[in-house]
């Protein structure tokens, strides 16, 4: 349900002018610490990447 | 089953929006804006969305009260009349016209709130009047 | 129109088929919502044409649902037009109304008000007057998807920005039926914002439109501030339609909301 809610969800944002980029999902088990750490250390490079949202100037 | 809809104005402010009351079975149980009245043509503010709830409100009051030793109590008609006029006198004997106030409001008709100013000007002496729905 | 409309009506309510039939009547010069039960009331009913074809369309499913809910074993014949047959058959899907306790009496709107709504279908399966017209293709979310990405926020953002929380979106639509509201909600939304979360409050709305909004348009028509809510909801409706293939009340109204049941994937 998720999946499918996230999906619906990266469009509607596009269409709202906000890079879908920002939304993402990652499935991580407790037991996967590395995986984890890779996740948020990749979400937050594309965020740096992307750089401050318009939302937030917009503000 | 007895289902209407009955046109009536919303009573909330003076803009006077046209909305369709649902009454089932005796009670008002919705609000629809009215499409083609020309104040409003089909739209509504959130408060006339729900001007059905208060007309079962049980907060409303039905009978007059009179704040006796601290507490609201019910009294007649006739009680309360004598004593607010009695109260209204006393004040404005003592403070003159100007220590006094009246309120109008948009739940009663324009014959009524044309009384009410009548009376303040031409019987109490004041020009304080004013209106629950100055927005 | 009206003449075949009302014939069909009679017809009905004469032969007890129905209890009562949900239509528009013409009351003190205005034209409103009515529950005819009696085949001798007829003479005023209208199907909502004013001035312009369609320019005086009540969520009667909605007052219907709300009826039905009260008096469930009774049988209700109601007016409609395309999208309201939408508006059933999602009822029915999400358990709302029950098809058998319903009879539903078509019209098809003319080419001008489909071109106007950009309804994709302007007319029910069956219907007693009116004539087929051509369905209409999306123009206005075409329009906003022309724009650059920067344009869009600043589009919506400016249209959002003019709301007056009034909830008539929400109050007015036919398939917005859920007993407590996530729009009311203080963990959701900053109840007490005026004017709204801006776009958090819209896009809210936007989410729980999506595999319900049968695009009748009636939020738009509600909304004193004017905002294209109806070309938001269609775009909802095609994301949903590109991501799992379903449009709502357009098929069988057995077929589920892809978001109300588990299902696939989506191809994303």
């Amino acid at each position: 349900m998720t999946t499918k809610r996230i999906a619906v969800m990266k469009q509607l944002l596009a269409f709202t002018g906000i890079e879908q980029d920002r939304l993402q999902l990652e499935w991580v088990s407790a037991a996967e610490g590395p995986k984890f750490a890779q996740a948020i250390t990749e979400f937050t490079n594309l965020i740096k990447a992307l750089g401050p949202s318009r939302l937030k100037v917009a503000a | 089953m007895d289902y209407r809809t009955v046109l009536t104005t919303c009573a909330y402010c003076g803009c006077g929006c046209g909305l369709y009351l649902e009454v089932l079975d005796g009670r008002v149980v919705n609000t629809i804006p009215c499409k083609t009245t020309p104040v409003n043509e089909g739209k509504l503010c959130v408060k006339g969305w729900n001007i059905h709830e208060f007309i079962h409100s049980p907060n409303r009051l039905t009978r007059p009260l009179i704040r006796k030793n601290g507490a609201l109590t019910e009294a007649s008609w006739e009680e309360a009349l004598d004593y607010t006029a009695g109260r209204l006198w006393e004040i404005k004997e003592k403070h003159g016209s100007d220590s006094l106030a009246f309120l109008a409001s948009a739940k009663v008709t324009n014959e009524e709130n044309y009384l009410i100013q009548k009376f303040a000007r031409a019987a109490v002496g004041t020009n304080n009047v004013d209106h629950c729905a100055r927005l | 129109m009206n003449e075949k409309v009302k014939a069909k009506v009679k017809e009905l309510l004469a032969s007890g088929r129905i209890k009562g039939f949900w239509g528009l009547r013409t009351m003190q010069g205005n034209i409103g919502p009515f529950l005819f039960s009696s085949p001798d009331d007829l003479d005023e009913l209208v199907v909502g044409d004013r001035e312009r074809p369609g320019d005086t369309r009540y969520p009667l499913n909605k007052l219907l649902v709300n009826l039905a809910r009260c008096y469930p074993e009774e049988v209700f014949g109601v007016l409609v037009r395309g999208c309201d047959e939408r508006g059933l058959k999602t009822l029915y899907s999400w358990n709302q109304l029950n098809p058998e306790k319903v009879v539903p009496v078509g019209i098809a709107c003319p080419q001008e008000l489909a071109e106007a709504c950009e309804c994709l279908k302007p007319f029910p399966d069956e219907f007693v007057a009116g004539e087929k017209a051509e369905g209409s293709e999306f123009v206005s979310v075409a329009n906003v998807e022309s724009l650059s990405l920067e344009s869009r926020l600043e589009h919506w953002l400016d249209q959002f920005a003019k709301c007056i929380k009034c909830y008539g979106c929400r109050d007015i639509c036919p398939v917005c039926f859920c007993k407590e509201c996530t729009l009311e909600k203080d963990d959701f939304i900053h109840t007490g914002d005026l004017p709204p979360e801006n776009p958090i409050f819209h896009l809210t709305r936007a989410v729980h439109m999506a595999g319900r909004c049968i695009d009748c348009g009636l939020c738009n028509e509600a909304c004193p501030a004017d905002i294209p809510l109806r070309t938001l909801y269609k775009k909802v409706a095609d994301i949903i339609d590109e991501e799992f293939h379903y449009r709502p009340g357009y098929g069988d109204p057995k077929e589920k909301s892809p978001l109300n049941i588990l299902g696939e994937a989506p191809k994303h």
